[in-house]
This record gives C-alpha cells, sequence and structure tokens, in this order.
C-alpha cells in the first residue's frame, strides 16, 4: 500500500464543516423569506446572546474533547461564578476587579481539582465531572438558599450588557478568545500536544509529552473559561441565580460534536467548534422568531447532533470503499501486466 | 559508546535483571535476544530512562549517566524505538518527528515549513522517501516504522534502541529497514537490535548479547556463532527438532472453498484442506493471506465464496455462524480480536463456549469452568498454572496458549490460526508448533498464516503461495517442493 491521497482523510472533515456552513444559511434565510424578522439587527444581537455563554464554554470543551475526555461540571462552575462574583461585590462590599479576579482564580482551581482527580486516580473524567457538577450545584443551592443575588454597579453591569463599537461585550469575549485560541489550537506547540493525547495517550507519553500536566492545564482552562462566562452573564442578567446554566455543559458539547470532533479524543477544531455554536444558535433563533412552538428546538439540535455524527461516518466509509476500488484497480493492473 | 555494568532489577521481590554487563560500540549494530521475560525490554527502558536500575552503573558517551526520566535519555543521545509505534495517526509526519522539539516562528507559534523542511532532510540523510507532510495514518506500517526510526535519529541520538522493529513489518520492508539501519552503522551509530527472529541478528547484527532469565549468558560475533548455539543459550537446552515431524497419512478433504474473493483485498480463491495434514500460508504481508481467512467467515465482508465443510455445501454469513459450524479463526491481532485481557484464564477459554458449563435451566457452572481450564492448562502448560490469574499478566507466549485452548474447548473442525507464534518466546513456540500437530492428526483441519518462513516450512505439509489476492502457486512437502526460493518466487512478480 502506498501512500493514499491526502484528501481522502481530511475531506471528511472539510464536507463537514461546508455542510454546516450551508445548512445554516439555509436555515437563516429560510426564515427570513418565510418570517422577515431574522436578518433584523435587533434579532441578531438575540441569537448571538444567546448562546454565547455555552459557546465560551464550548471553547474549553474542544480542547477536553481533543484530549479525549469530558467535562460536565462546566455548568455549575458557570453558576458558581455567577454567585460568587455577585456575593463578593454585594455582600462582601469587594471593588469589581477584587472581586473578578477571586472568581476566575476559584474557579480555576475548581477546574485544576477536576484535571488533579483525574489524572492521579485515573476515573473517567464523566465520573469526576459529573462529581464535581452535583457537588457545585448543591453549593450553589445552599449558599443562596435558592434566592438570586442582586444590586450590582453600573460598571460591572457593562460587562454584561454594554458594548463596544456596537458589539455585545460577551459576543466580543467570544470573538477575541476564539481567533487566540484557535490560532493557538493550530500552531502552539502547547496545544498541539493535545492532538496526541487524544491520538494515543501511551504514544504520547513515550514521546516526551507530560500528558497529566497537560490535562490539568486543560481542565483548568475549561473551568477558567466558564467562569469568565458566570462572570458576564450575571452582569447580563443583573443578578446570579444558581438555575443559571442549567444544561449549559450539554449545549457546548453538542457544538464541539456538530463541528466535526471526535468524542473518542484525537480530532476537533475551534472553527468547528464555533460553526457548531453558530449553528446551534441560528436553529433556536429560527424558532423562537418563528411561530413553531420552541418546544420543537431540542428536537432540532438533538437530530442535527445525530445527522453531522452520522455524515462523518458516512463519508468515512465512503472513503474506505473509495480505497478499495482503488487496491482493486492496482490488483487487476498487475494481474494483467503479468498474464503474459 | 555504551558500557553497562552489573546492572541488576527488581519489580516487587521478582528480580528481572540480575547482575547484567554489556558494552555497544559505535559502529555497530549489538542484537539483543533471549526468551519473552528474559529481561530484554527491562534493560532497554532503563537504557532508555523509562525504568530505574536498582544497582549497577551505565557509561554512556564517556560519562556515567543515571537518567530519572525519558527526555533526559534524549537529550543525552539515546534514542529508543518502541515495538509499538508512537506516531499519532491524526498529524502529519512532520508534526510526528518533531514532537516536544517544536521549531518555532518569532511569535513562538509552530514554524510548520521549518519542520517540513527539518524532516525532509532527516529523510534525505537516512534514504527514505515519504512526504513530511503526509498524515502518519495514510502510511503502511513498514513506512510508519520507517518515521519512527528517522524520528529516533532525528535528535542527533548516538544510540539507537530498536525494540523488535520487524515484527509487523513484510520481507520488503524489513529490506527496507535494513538498508536503513546499515546506512546508519556507517555514519557511527550504536544500535541495539531486540528480535526474535535470529535469522535477522545474523543478516544485521555484529555481536549478539543472549539473556536468560534476566542473567546474562553470552555475547559473541554473530560471525563466530550458529543459529542452534543462540536457540540453546536462549533455552538453555538443546531443541532436538525445531519443528514436529511432518503428516504421516493424510485424508480426505474436511473443508474446501472455492471463488473466495473480497473486493479490493482478494480475488477467487480456492483451497483444500485434508484431514492430518497442516495447510500453509504464505506470502508478503499484504498479499491477502489474512484478508481471505477474514472474507471465509465473513469478518470483512466478502464479495463472493461457496464453502463445503465434511462434504456438505454450507453458508457462512459471520463469524458467529462460523463458529458455531466448527470453524474457528484465531486473529494475529490477540490482544485486539483474541483475548479479554482483564479477565481470568478460565473466563477466557470458555469465552465461546459459555453454554457448555450451563445446565438445562441455564445456570452457569463457573466450577465445571475452571476445571476444564485445569485441564487445559496442563495440556498446554500454561504459567502460571493457575485459572484465576488475568491473562494481562501472563507473558506472550502464554496468552497465545490461553487463546489456543479457548479455540480447543469449541472442538473445531476446522482452525485457521493467523500468525500463531508471533511475540512468542522460542520455547511456547515449539509447544505451540508440536500442538498444532497433534490437532492435525486427530482430524481437526489446521491452516497457519505465518509470515515467518521457516515457520511456515517447517509446520506446513502443503503450502499455498499468495500474491496480489490470489494463491500463485502449491507447494507440496511431501513433493520436495517446498523452499524458501521456491515461496519467494511466488510470492512476488518478478
Amino acid at each position: 500500500m502506498k501512500v493514499l491521497p491526502r484528501q481522502l482523510f481530511q475531506n471528511v472533515i472539510v464536507v463537514q464543516y461546508v455542510g454546516l456552513v450551508v445548512v445554516t444559511l439555509l436555515t437563516l434565510f429560510g426564515f427570513q423569506a418565510t418570517f422577515g424578522n431574522v436578518l433584523t439587527g435587533a434579532n441578531l444581537e438575540v441569537l448571538a446572546m444567546n448562546m454565547v455563554f455555552e459557546g465560551i464554554m464550548a471553547l474549553g470543551m474542544t480542547f477536553v474533547i481533543i484530549t479525549g475526555g469530558i467535562d460536565i461540571s462546566v455548568a455549575s462552575v458557570f453558576a458558581f461564578a455567577e454567585i460568587l462574583v455577585a456575593k463578593l461585590m454585594v455582600q462582601a462590599g469587594l471593588d469589581m476587579v477584587t472581586a473578578i479576579v477571586i472568581t476566575l482564580v476559584a474557579t480555576a482551581a475548581i477546574g485544576a481539582l477536576n484535571g488533579l482527580l483525574i489524572v492521579l486516580f485515573r476515573v473517567h473524567p464523566m465520573i469526576i465531572t459529573m462529581g464535581t457538577l452535583l457537588t457545585l450545584r448543591g453549593i450553589n443551592l445552599a449558599i443562596t438558599d435558592g434566592h438570586s443575588v442582586s444590586g450590582f454597579s453600573d460598571v460591572f453591569l457593562f460587562l454584561g450588557q454594554g458594548k463596544i463599537l456596537g458589539v455585545n461585550v460577551p459576543i466580543v469575549f467570544f470573538g477575541i478568545a476564539a481567533i487566540i485560541l484557535g490560532i493557538l489550537l493550530g500552531h502552539h506547540r502547547f496545544f498541539r500536544q493535545l492532538y496526541f493525547i487524544g491520538g494515543g495517550e501511551r504514544a504520547a507519553r513515550l514521546s516526551g509529552v507530560d500528558v497529566n500536566r497537560v490535562k490539568i492545564i486543560i481542565y483548568t482552562l475549561s473551568a477558567t473559561l466558564a467562569g469568565c462566562a458566570g462572570v458576564m452573564a450575571a452582569a447580563k442578567y443583573g443578578a446570579a441565580h444558581w438555575a443559571h446554566g442549567n444544561l449549559a455543559e450539554l449545549k457546548a458539547i453538542a457544538a464541539v460534536a456538530i463541528g466535526g470532533a471526535n468524542i473518542n479524543g484525537g480530532s476537533g477544531t475551534i472553527g468547528g467548534t464555533v460553526l457548531g455554536v453558530i449553528f446551534l444558535a441560528v436553529v433556536h433563533n429560527a424558532f423562537v422568531t418563528s411561530a413553531v412552538n420552541t418546544f420543537w428546538y431540542d428536537v432540532v439540535s438533538g437530530m442535527m447532533l445525530l445527522i453531522a455524527v452520522l455524515l462523518s461516518r458516512f463519508i468515512s466509509l465512503r472513503n474506505a470503499r473509495a480505497l478499495l476500488v482503488l487496491k482493486q484497480g492496482k490488483m487487476d493492473q498487475l494481474s494483467e501486466t503479468y498474464k503474459s | 559508546m555504551l558500557q553497562v555494568t552489573a546492572v541488576s532489577k527488581s519489580f516487587f521481590s521478582n528480580k528481572v535483571l540480575d547482575a547484567v554487563t554489556f558494552d555497544v560500540r559505535a559502529g555497530e549494530v549489538h542484537a539483543l535476544v533471549g526468551e519473552n521475560g528474559a529481561g530484554k525490554s527491562t534493560l532497554i527502558n532503563i537504557i532508555g530512562g523509562i525504568l530505574q536500575r536498582d544497582s549497577g552503573t551505565i557509561v554512556f558517551d564517556g560519562k556515567e549517566v543515571d537518567f530519572g526520566h525519558p527526555l533526559q535519555a534524549m537529550g543525552a543521545g539515546i534514542s529508543v524505538v518502541h515495538q509499538e509505534l508512537s506516531l499519532v495517526p491524526n498529524a502529519t509526519v512532520a508534526e510526528n518527528m518533531f514532537l516536544r522539539r517544536e521549531k518555532r516562528t518569532a511569535l513562538g507559534l509552530n514554524d510548520w515549513r521549518a519542520m517540513t523542511r527539518a524532516a525532509a532532510d532527516v529523510f534525505e540523510r537516512v534514504g527514505i522517501d515519504i512526504d513530511p507532510n503526509a498524515l502518519v495514518g495514510s502510511l503502511s506500517v513498514g513506512m510508519q516504522q520507517l518515521v519512527e526510526v528517522a524520528k529516533a535519529i532525528s535528535i542527533d541520538a548516538k544510540l539507537l534502541i530498536l525494540d523488535e522493529p520487524t515484527s509487523s513489518l513484510s520481507e520488503k520492508e524489513i529490506d527496507e529497514l535494513f538498508k536503513v539501519i546499515n546506512d546508519l552503522r556507517r555514519q557511527g551509530l550504536a544500535i541495539i537490535f531486540v528480535s526474535h527472529k535470529l535469522s535477522e541478528l545474523f543478516k544485521i547484527a555484529d555481536r549478539v548479547t543472549v539473556l536468560r532469565d534476566g542473567h546474562l549468558v553470552a555475547t559473541a560475533e554473530t560471525s563466530a556463532i550458529k543459529s542452534e548455539d543462540l536457540i540453546r543459550m536462549m533455552v538453555g537446552r538443546q531443541l532436538g527438532t525445531l519443528y514436529p515431524p511432518h503428516a504421516s497419512a493424510i485424508g480426505d478433504v474436511v473443508f474446501s472453498c472455492k471463488e473466495l474473493s473480497r473486493f479490493g483485498a482478494v480475488s477467487d480463491v480456492a483451497f483444500d484442506v485434508r484431514r492430518g495434514e497442516i495447510l500453509g500460508l504464505a506470502g508478503l504481508v499484504g498479499a491477502g493471506r489474512t484478508e481471505a481467512m477474514r472474507a471465509l467467515i465473513n469478518a470483512d465482508e466478502r464479495s463472493s465464496g461457496r464453502f463445503w465443510l465434511e462434504g456438505d455445501e454450507i453458508q457462512i454469513h459471520d463469524p458467529s455462524e462460523a463458529l458455531a459450524r466448527g470453524i474457528v479463526y484465531l486473529s494475529e491481532d490477540r490482544k485486539g480480536s483474541g483475548l479479554f485481557l482483564s479477565y481470568s484464564v478460565a473466563e477466557n477459554i470458555g469465552a465461546s463456549t459459555l453454554d457448555h458449563y450451563a445446565d438445562r435451566f441455564g445456570v452457569f457452572h463457573f466450577s465445571a469452568l475452571r476445571k476444564r481450564s485445569r485441564e487445559f492448562i496442563a495440556k498446554m502448560d500454561i504459567r502460571p498454572p493457575d485459572e484465576t490469574a488475568r491473562v494481562m499478566n501472563l507473558s506472550g507466549g502464554n496468552q497465545q496458549k490461553v487463546l489456543i485452548s479457548k479455540a480447543l474447548d469449541v472442538n473445531p473442525k476446522l482452525l485457521i490460526f493467523d500468525e500463531p507464534t508471533r511475540g512468542v518466546d522460542v520455547g511456547a513456540k515449539s509447544l505451540i508448533h508440536a500442538r498444532l500437530r497433534e490437532l492435525a492428526e486427530s482430524g481437526v483441519g489446521v491452516v497457519v498464516i505465518s509470515s515467518e518462513m521457516p515457520e511456515v516450512i517447517g509446520l506446513s505439509d502443503r503450502i499455498l503461495v499468495f500474491r496480489n489476492g490470489g494463491v500463485s502457486a502449491e507447494l507440496m512437502n511431501r513433493k520436495g517442493e517446498v523452499s524458501q526460493e521456491a515461496i519467494i518466487n511466488n510470492a512476488v512478480y518478478h
């Protein structure tokens, strides 16, 4: 077997991206043509703000999933950050910057703890982060008695409601974070290690990758991004509440998977995840703006997830078949040549 | 270049290396041989910094060294190519080669172009023709092995350790690899070469060191020693004959197959298997032997095929149907698709035959399985003789014996064994050969696929040579048609 054409392997992902963009645009313009109220400035803002926090979490989730792990604790880390930053400002009377710094450090510590437990005890990340998810949700409830915390300064509210050059601050944050993290994931030696860990952990270890250290850092990053999202969410809603962000982890994971990452690790890109986030946002918005019952939203995003997975499976099967045709052709040619 | 003196290592109370002393010179290929468990892997892991020694000294390049981590060893110029490939299929060749040693642009990001160029330079130096930008997953195993070697020497290695580099390569790929090794030797590298295939050592090594049970047996010039001497040193006893005698009587046809094809891999294969004989399938890796047998049980979907078992035409829709009819295929990948590594010996032996150990109410009687397993342990000389031992803790040879026991428990009519002794030590190897011969004598059809030429010749009464997805020749041992030359002649196109 000689070297196969590279595109056989790579067009799996390209087809998926193109397909995702096409479906997203079709949805967007389809609903615009039917209802005429999708492509308005105000609606696009609503559309984007609706998924932006899940989107920020999905960025960290991309890294985690590439290493072959998963982090389902992000939703309660998100709510915890909301509550912590709110309490520090409103009840402890700290100034905004100190409160935010403490909050982000706390969420980073939670992530580091996730990573530490995962590498120390070699327990599946699903179980460890599920433990964190439940524990933290309980803490969120207990320290707020189930009530919301509010009473923020205007400066703080700017982080969630303000605009820079006409764009909402959280969206600006998401955009900049996506660009920086995307470049790092594509071209920085630290982040390239994620693919090696996800592709073959033992091999990565033997090649000198400090797998444990990388994993701890990645879970820390994931939790910190959820923390950033939580701080901005508190500002956006003007209040912190334990139920905010409930099930956000599933949307984040779905965005990463729809964006073409293999849930078993070894593949995935920030660009794909961003497309996945946009797709979910558009579909959700289409339901909200149309007369269709919004309850159907989950049905559609669930089906899209299945279609995305089946599509990538279909394409790899097709590639395998193309490969067989290639080989059979070579075999036939060879026996023809030597028949005489 | 490397001087190892009186190095010992114990795991718990088990001494796996006992005061081993040996040296490797610059510009030499030094072979390290011994049965599985002789301590070869432990020794190279200590030299490579993966394990730490308990006592003894290692002097490398004139300095006494004590590596705590593989990276330190690499930094000093020691590179290990492990038996399992350590490359990531989804990354390019260049990225794999420079993992952890990436070339950077001024911004600190990876400089892909510089890495591509550097990889191409290394390839040129060793004379390999591989595109640095190809994804590793798109290369054949042989090519990947060469990438591993290139990666290993790209750190300016002075000592290169190759752990069974040829175990999954075809003859042609081995030649390619040996060409590269010869080149590196000329450039003054010291090379340690671990292998189970003795014929290879004589082709490539200058000196050979034999280990047995953690002890050093001897170091000798390859030119001054014979294959039989090596085997005697490895096992500590002379193996009377390496292979059991050939079939005394060959009976009627047990199984036949016609028009067996799998699109893109196998075309129109036909053969008979007779009682009492061992049928060997020879050919280069990728010639379609494994593919044909997998298509036979429909593990890979075949495009055509007709089968007769004991005279009756049968259908084989899937592997479980084949098993139900007494056709057992033992995969070359025993760890991946043969055994349940984390289960006990007994559970593995009964894995295909759970029904045998259940009464008519469906209640499973583990004691019956354990009793049966103890019979197999005695018959196959499985060590440790403990049916509750977990298979993952057994050596390769003993795992293979468990795999055979599992197959025998089915009471097979046809046994197809793919690479029966890959990664198996010499002692276990001759036991497996003897059991296969007994099995054939008892009337079971036995088909053996082996990439080891001496094995397929020594074991088979009849050999089918595969080439390009089809059978190119049938050689009868009885008629004296079997020889290495005859097989190679039919395995390649001239």
